[in-house]
């Protein structure tokens, strides 16, 4: 007969891993099409696929710490995506600045909160600004990290449930010497799966395209949450279901 | 660990490095030779506008998404050649790239035919040598990268149990196919595709700014000599985007790689530590290429 308890607790922690991803791309400057003409600021991708794109380097660090202490894992994780997030936004920028032969800004704010620089007379006229100034790069970096935590939150307590481990295992260190590939392959698809359901009810939030934390949208942050959290519960009750079978 | 024993997980590393970047960098390619990142925006706008070209786009879905298709398909069949008849790795990689290959190019042809018919009331001829000259190119660098996803997801795999755990990933091939050609497709999409969308498209206009909403659609269609095709803009992307993207793959699986070492060989915390500097060495070289851009480039007057 399963925990009741444990069951429970398993769909909290995967809706809070959802609301943590949905969090994260509200961070993450996300510019889709036109940033890709360098048209507006931000990454030049649909928010879905960057936030899947950062969240799998963060499933790989967590199905390879799959033993280890809960908060550990999904902190290293989290670490991970923003190293990859990082990486990405940092490339982008030097494919704009030499590729492209444009400085990094953005029309919505006359200042760069962060550096306090005027970044406006470096925006190319009909656009609203080109690849990734400092205030979104650190906006970017949070995001992906909230975003890899929730993934793995989401990838370890799904793998720690299929195996079997009681709420001290959940919460704390696996007991357990080689893992199990398997379960590893259940969590792995679930994981992803809460990155497109959150990400994709965020994109519609966020209405494609964010500019981080300095965009008005921003504002919309609670009720979004509020509507991952409870998708995510949904989710979790089917995938809980289906890890039954195996 | 003795001196063999690093000796041989530093080889590995850098063979994943060296697949990575591999990845990145055909992933990218293949994309501008299909048109399939985000500047296909504009080939599918061009003719609404009254520019005919002669370019090819495939686009039907994101590149994450494709490319995930292409590394699932070719994991698994190589999961089922090389775990279930026992075929050598290497033979394995082949078969099942080169029948990955088959359904890369059905779903290329299908989708260029459907996206140039979609515009036919604007007037623009779908041109049957453009996709005779540029389904090669296509599927080459398709199979490159799936090559190389494949044989990734192979190395992290065998590693992760060879190693006992200091470096690869403990998830099944398929999976990891599934996984790395996603990640492909959002670093190709994200990085690569501006060298293409900003600059090789959009090449009348002057160098050094971003393409402003109102030459949306007046693409570049002219070569150095005769009309463009797709050949014209993967060889010119070659040259920058590609290799950039290929960059960012790379540096990505090195330094998350070196990171899990780090914190193998000591301690958690340690590897944790170790990636939080990592992330104040990439802030600290963003700032550094803002500053320098805004100081060398200047303002727009």
């Amino acid at each position: 007969m399963m925990d009741i308890n444990l069951m429970v607790t398993v769909l909290i922690l995967i809706a809070v891993g959802g609301v943590l991803i949905a969090l994260g791309v509200f961070f993450i400057p996300v510019g889709g099409a036109p940033a890709a003409m360098s048209t507006a600021t931000g990454v030049a991708t649909g928010c879905e696929m960057i936030v899947v794109g950062a969240g799998v380097t963060g499933l790989f660090m967590a199905a390879t710490l799959y033993n280890q202490f809960l908060p550990l894992v999904i902190v290293t994780a989290g670490v991970s995506s923003a190293i990859m997030m990082g990486v990405t936004m940092l490339i982008l920028n030097l494919i704009v600045v030499y590729g492209v032969g444009a400085p990094l800004s953005f029309a919505r704010k006359e200042y760069d909160p962060i550096t306090k620089e005027h970044v406006k007379p470096y925006v190319t006229p009909g656009t609203v600004g080109h690849g990734i100034p400092t205030a979104t790069y650190l906006g970017g970096l949070f995001g992906a990290f909230l975003a890899g935590l929730g993934g793995a939150l989401t990838f370890s307590v799904m793998y720690r449930f299929t195996c079997g481990a009681g709420m001290a295992e959940m919460l704390g260190v696996l007991a357990q010497t080689s893992p199990n590939v398997a379960a590893i392959a259940l969590s792995a698809i679930t994981a992803v799966g809460a990155y497109l359901i959150n990400a994709n009810i965020t994109a519609y939030s966020i209405r494609g395209v964010i500019e981080s934390w300095i965009d008005p949208k921003f504002e919309a942050v609670p009720r979004t949450l509020a509507a991952c959290f409870s998708a995510s519960l949904l989710f979790g009750i089917l995938i809980v279901l289906a890890s039954m079978t195996i | 660990m003795g001196f063999e024993a690093l000796a041989a997980i530093l080889a590995v590393l850098s063979l994943i490095v060296a697949l990575g970047t591999i990845i990145g960098w055909f992933e990218d390619l293949e994309s501008d030779a299909g048109s399939q990142s985000n500047p296909n925006s504009q080939v599918q706008l061009a003719p609404q506008v009254g520019v005919l070209h002669r370019i090819y786009n495939k686009a039907i879905s994101g590149e994450p998404v494709s490319w995930g298709l292409i590394g699932v398909t070719s994991g698994m069949l190589f999961s089922i050649l090389w775990y279930g008849f026992h075929l050598h790795p290497l033979i394995a990689v082949v078969a099942s790239c080169t029948f990955t290959m088959f359904v890369h190019l059905s779903l290329a042809v299908s989708a260029f035919l459907g996206r140039t018919s979609g515009v036919k009331v604007f007037g623009q001829p779908l041109f049957l040598d453009v996709a005779a000259v540029n389904l090669p190119l296509i599927a080459a660098h398709g199979f490159i990268g799936s090559t190389a996803i494949v044989a990734l997801s192979y190395i992290f795999y065998v590693s992760f149990f060879r190693f006992e755990g200091l470096l690869g990933y403990p998830v099944p091939i398929p999976i990891l196919g599934f996984l790395l050609g996603v990640m492909a497709g959002a670093i190709g999409s994200s990085t690569g595709d501006i060298h293409y969308g900003a600059e090789r498209q959009f090449q009348q206009y002057p160098f050094g700014e971003g393409v402003p909403s109102k030459n949306f659609g007046h693409i570049t269609i002219k070569a150095e000599a005769g009309w463009r095709t797709s050949a014209d803009i993967t060889y010119f992307c070659a040259k920058y985007g590609g290799p950039m993207a290929g960059l960012c793959y790379g540096l990505i699986l090195l330094l998350d790689s070196l990171r899990l070492l780090a914190g193998n060989f000591t301690t958690s915390l340690v590897g944790l530590a170790f990636g939080g500097l990592i992330i104040v060495g990439l802030f600290a070289t963003n700032r550094y290429l803002e500053k320098s851009a805004r100081r060398k480039f200047g303002a727009y007057a």
